[in-house]
């Protein structure tokens, strides 16, 4: 029976040491790729801004600015990670938006920034969010990290 | 029932670990390992009650006190991998100490650790 225990608690040794090496792995960091739409026009006009991915919100807690564009519009967003903690965020503008966009930003920590840029082809009132989600429980965007996309058609 | 005390401390162990995987955002989002790893060590606090309840060890006390205050030095030496996100300790550990499954997370493991003597004290031995 010593025999057992021993080998039980070998195993148990084993585990613990298993997971803490997995713990103190680091993370690979993220990449910087941008999501860029495809430009379809050489005349447009190049609308810039910079967002904070703040804890839950764009430049704010919660919610963030109305972004008013035109179509035709080639929109830049510089995103910086502002998080207080160990939270990432990010910036989607997607079907779940609902819009008919696929914009992705990479999921920012505090401190990385990253530059997107996408083609306003489609007028619409949508809504840009951050996309990170528990299995369950509430989401970024449920904290309220959402905010409103204008694109408003030309003449 | 077997171990009353040591297994309602594993059984708190194993619920607190589901919330926290269940309804920690950034766990999945910024350290899916942690996840694994904490995932892992739930598996095994359910075995360790199987086994337990079966009583195939005849005196399993050292092995759960060891396990039990492995897991607490694991789960409190989380707060070192900060600067895997860029922050530091002391806000990383503000983070951590602010989920109240993460702090019965470690409540448990205390009870884990003292689970055996508990035991004994509750069997008048």
């Amino acid at each position: 029976m010593v025999g057992v225990r021993v080998a039980v608690l070998a195993v148990a040794v084993i585990i613990v040491a298993a997971v803490a090496v997995l713990l103190l792995m680091p993370a690979p960091p993220p990449t910087t790729e941008a999501t860029t739409t495809q430009l379809t026009s050489p005349q447009t006009n190049i609308v810039s801004l910079t967002l904070y991915l703040n804890d839950y919100g764009f430049n704010a807690s919660k919610g963030g600015p109305k972004i008013t564009v035109f179509v035709g519009d080639t929109i830049r967003i510089r995103l910086i990670g502002n998080s207080s903690g160990p939270a990432v965020h990010d910036f989607v503008l997607d079907d779940k938006s609902p819009s008919p966009y696929n914009v992705k930003s990479d999921r920012l920590r505090r401190g990385q920034e990253q530059v997107i840029e996408f083609l306003a082809n489609v007028a619409g009132v949508y809504k840009y969010y951050c996309s990170v989600a528990p299995p369950a429980g509430p989401s970024h965007r449920e904290r309220g990290q959402e905010a409103v996309i204008e694109i408003m058609p030309r003449g | 029932m077997r171990s009353p005390v040591t297994s309602a401390a594993l059984t708190l162990s194993v619920i607190f670990s589901a919330v926290l995987l269940l309804t920690d955002a950034e766990l999945w989002a910024s350290a899916p390992h942690h996840g694994y790893g904490l995932a892992g060590l739930a598996i095994a606090d359910m075995a360790i009650l199987t086994v337990l309840q079966t009583g195939r060890i005849a005196s399993p006390r050292k092995i759960v006190m060891v396990w039990g205050l492995a897991k607490f030095v694991v789960f409190l030496g989380d707060v070192l991998t900060a600067p895997e996100f860029g922050i530091t300790y002391g806000e990383f550990a503000s983070y951590l100490f602010s989920l109240w499954a993460y702090d019965g997370l470690l409540i448990s493991q205390v009870l884990i650790i003292a689970g055996p003597y508990l035991d004994r004290l509750w069997a008048g031995k």
